[in-house]
């Protein structure tokens, strides 16, 4: 956002809070208490993804990887 | 027999005397004199019977005598009249000059050998008298005798009768004849002079009508500069009336004072014959000023003589006031069109030449007056990209003659590339082919940058302000991912291997949360917040991150120094500074290099940093060093003005190092920049050393006491995943919690619970806002605590008035220890 690398590392950043979220769920079992913890995280981190898309067409950058 | 011949003789001498008579009364009729003298002569030939008669006729003005001969004596008018040019012959001198009776023959001696004037008959016998009377003698008649014939004596008395009598007839008509003459030619002189003054009347009148309907003065002075002559335009002109102009000092009446004494000695050059024409200022009557234009000629008389000056004077005062309004007009333009940097150019399609002033030729780099004046010369100095357009632009506009503009780039010999643009106008011939272009040519180089930050800041602004309302959702967001993470490692044994999913889901928020800052900071709406920081701390919190950031090809080198002094900044701030300079430093390695980054402790002496003084003292050194491309020194100039950017306007914002200064410069630091074509680029930010101790960063999960009483907290946020985050984080800390999704549902909480210590509500809420709602139970309870929370910086929250004394503000996102750490706060328990 700032110069195209800040949005791109910000949306890395959910992108890894929504995998190890997505991780957690898989992993938990249905019955386990924590269960809405990690959907309540993974929720937090969809909604922030669409937000940032709401935000525009990414910038042309190069992605850094 | 003696009376018989008395009577006879007296017979004779009567008929004689009555002859005599009436040759008198015949005579007396006769009006001619040259007639009267020859019927006079006929007359006496026959009365005295004589062979011959010749009349002498003197010409009283000079004494020459004409003589009127016999052959013609008949009187009906003969050739003979002889006029000899000489004097009267002696031998008639004594009849002229004695006015007596000459008889006499030539055969005697005395009168022997006289040459007579021919064709005069010769003389033998002869009787002369004087034709005269009382007054002057006019002539004389001579009888010529017959052969052997003498004059008697009694003939000589008759012939001085007849003489006599012919004489004062004579005279009286020569007197006549002479006075009928004269008055003849007095007549004719009379006419002639008539004549002669009707046609200098005419000329006169001729000139005068000249002189009047010229529209220039007409002005003759004598030689002491008195007016001799002027016209009727002079008069009007000058206001005076002919009359009171002539005999007038031209100079002293016409000619303003303070310049009659030059223009006396200018009157004596054209006296001289100085023929140059002249401007004067001419006074008028009403003591007005014309300027006049002087052509002046010399008159003079008939043998030569100069008398006088001959001058026509044009009024020139409007033309005068034309050019000079002209000149204005064109000095004005010039300098407004210098002072604009307006260029103007001038095409002359007969001559194919193109003439530039030298703005134009600055505005393509060319030194003044060394354009080589052609369309060729003209192409050669647009940018290559251009030329098609500008010629097609040319060849429109001089084929429509319309007025056109144009944009395009020219390029210097030195690689330089300005924008220009430019009007103009091809004027067509009777042809339609294009005669002449004219117009102007402006350097909009700055103007279009200028134009093109302002789009891409509007873009910025827009983006921030987008940023700013998003970055409250993000934050509120990463509040409850945080939140969440908190309570799971709090939960979970320490053996559970989901600890570290968990560890990196925290990570990644908190960095996230850190980014959300970079947006804010455009919309203004940055929660600073100064702390006492360890900057190798910040340093290697985000070394991670800048590995990321910069990529593969750039090495980071880290050097921090060590017992590093501790500086007061806010966090982030700091933060976006090590990654903005970081980003300048990658981008200035696009085929890589290593990126040195060293901290340490430097004492200032109070010296001037590139952006400015900074006060004497201890503080610490952040230096970013790449071994890129380096900066010229014109870059780096400008390296801090807000929108200068040597990166494409998709890559820079013009805004890093902008924002960099502003950052070092709030916390009272300074920014040294040192670079090298090809060696690099180093930037050292100095920030003032604190005293402080150090805030922890993000401090560990803290032990916290559990309250001696039992607080209750009434936590207020229409998002309700994170009210329900916020009351299982106010739980574990060991508070009692209330929630409500709306201001009205607090106000009924509030009303049923008497022991609710504080309110920690959000500030913009639908229905019932955070400082209406707060306003309405600190009225029922003034001990109330309360705390807002927000995405919205405290400043943007402050500028609507609604933090008030004993109002506390918390940040989202928040950890569970900010969270603690605040109520505390309020409580009065830190």
């Amino acid at each position: 956002m700032i110069d195209g690398t800040a949005r791109h590392d910000f949306k890395n950043q959910l992108a890894i809070i929504h995998g190890f979220a997505a991780l957690l769920i898989a992993e938990a079992a249905a019955d386990d208490p924590r269960r809405r913890d990690f959907e309540e995280i993974a929720k937090a981190a969809v909604s922030a993804l669409d937000l940032l898309a709401r935000m525009g067409p990414e910038p042309v950058a190069t992605p850094v990887t | 027999m003696a009376s018989v011949q008395i009577v006879d003789e007296l017979r004779a001498a009567n008929a004689r005397f009555r002859s005599l008579l009436a040759i008198g009364l015949d005579l007396s009729s006769e009006p001619d004199p040259i007639r009267l003298l020859r019927r006079a002569g006929a007359a006496a030939r026959h009365l005295f019977g004589a062979a011959d008669v010749t009349i002498g006729v003197i010409d009283l003005n000079d004494g020459t005598v004409q003589y009127l001969l016999s052959g013609v004596a008949d009187g009906a008018g003969g050739a003979d009249r002889i006029t000899t040019g000489a004097a009267v012959p002696a031998i008639f001198r004594p009849v002229v000059a004695g006015r007596r009776t000459l008889r006499g023959d030539t055969r005697s001696g005395d009168s022997a050998g006289w040459q007579w004037p021919v064709p005069h008959p010769a003389l033998r016998t002869f009787l002369a008298a004087p034709i005269a009377s009382p007054a002057a003698v006019y002539g004389w008649m001579c009888l010529v005798g017959r052969e052997d014939a003498t004059f008697a004596d009694d003939d000589e008395p008759l012939l001085a009768a007849l003489s006599a009598q012919v004489g004062r007839m004579y005279e009286k008509l020569a007197l006549l004849a002479a006075a009928r003459q004269r008055s003849d030619e007095i007549e004719h002189e009379i006419l002639e002079r008539q004549q002669a003054e009707l046609t200098a009347r005419h000329e006169r009148d001729r000139a005068q009508r000249c002189l009047d309907v010229a529209q220039v003065i007409l002005l003759s002075l004598d030689l002491d500069g008195r007016i001799t002559l002027i016209n009727r335009c002079g008069c009007e002109l000058l206001g005076w009336t002919e009359r009171e102009l002539l005999g007038r000092d031209f100079l002293d009446t016409c000619l303003p004072a303070r310049t009659r004494v030059a223009l006396r000695h200018r009157f004596h050059h054209v006296l001289d014959g100085d023929g140059a024409a002249v401007e004067t200022p001419v006074l008028t009557r009403s003591g007005g000023e014309l300027l006049v234009e002087w052509r002046n000629t010399l008159l003079r008389d008939d043998a030569g003589r100069v008398i006088g000056t001959f001058s026509s004077g044009t009024d020139i005062t409007a033309r005068h006031r034309a050019v000079e309004a002209l000149r204005t007009a064109e000095e004005r333009m010039r300098f407004a069109l210098q002072n604009a940097n307006v260029g103007v150019w001038d095409m002359n399609y007969r001559t194919g030449t193109l003439r530039w002033s030298e703005t134009v030729e600055a505005q393509y780099g060319v030194p003044p007056g060394t354009f080589a004046g052609t369309i060729e010369a003209f192409v050669a100095r647009v940018h290559p990209d251009d030329r098609a357009g500008v010629r097609e632009t040319f060849r429109k506009a001089a084929e429509s003659g319309a007025d056109f503009s144009f944009h395009h780039r020219s390029i210097w010999p030195d690689g330089t590339v300005r924008w220009l643009s430019g009007a103009g106008r091809v004027q067509l011939g009777d042809h339609g082919e294009p005669v002449r272009g004219v117009g102007t040519s402006v350097d909009d180089t700055e103007r279009r940058a200028l134009e093109e930050q302002y789009l891409q800041s509007q873009k910025m602004e827009a983006i921030a302000l987008l940023a700013g309302g998003v970055a409250h959702d993000f934050n509120n967001l990463l509040t409850e991912i945080l939140g969440h993470c908190e309570l799971l490692l709090a939960d979970l044994d320490p053996d559970d291997t989901r600890q570290a999913d968990i560890s990196e889901i925290q990570k990644a928020g908190a960095r996230a949360a850190g980014l959300t800052r970079q947006l804010m900071a455009f919309s203004r709406k940055e929660a600073i917040e100064p702390t006492v920081l360890d900057l190798n701390v910040v340093v290697g919190g985000i070394r991670e991150m800048l590995g990321r950031l910069i990529g593969d090809d750039v090495s980071v080198a880290l050097k921090l120094g060590p017992e590093l002094a501790r500086i007061k900044a806010d966090h982030g701030q700091v933060e976006q500074v090590l990654m903005n300079l970081a980003v300048n430093a990658r981008d200035a390695m696009p085929r890589g290099g290593t990126l040195r980054i060293e901290t340490a402790n430097v004492n200032l002496d109070g010296r001037e940093t590139m952006t400015g003084p900074v006060a004497p003292g201890p503080y610490v050194a952040l230096t970013v060093a790449d071994t890129g491309t380096g900066m010229t020194a014109p870059v780096q100039a400008r390296l801090f003005e807000p929108f200068f950017t040597t990166k494409g306007p998709v890559q820079g914002t013009g805004l890093g190092l902008a924002t960099v200064d502003g950052i070092v410069r709030r916390s009272g630091g300074g920014i040294d920049v040192c670079s090298e074509i090809g060696r690099g680029t180093s930037f050292t930010v100095y920030f003032p050393q604190s005293l402080d101790a150090v805030t922890a960063i993000i401090a560990p999960p803290p032990i916290v006491p559990p309250p001696i009483r039992i607080q209750t907290v009434l936590v207020v946020d229409d998002a309700a995943a994170l009210c329900e985050l916020t009351r299982r984080l106010l739980q574990r800390l060991g508070y009692a919690v209330l929630v409500a999704a709306t201001g009205d549902e607090a106000l009924r909480v509030f009303a049923e619970n008497a022991a609710i210590d504080v309110l920690l509500t959000d500030v913009v809420m639908p229905g019932t806002s955070g400082p209406e709602l707060t306003r309405r139970l600190v009225e029922q309870r003034p001990t109330l605590k309360v705390i807002y929370m927000s995405g919205y910086t405290e400043d943007v929250i402050s500028q609507h008035g609604v933090i008030g004394s004993g109002i506390a503000f918390l940040h989202k996102p928040f950890t569970s220890a900010t969270l603690g750490g605040k109520i505390r706060e309020v409580m009065g328990q830190c």
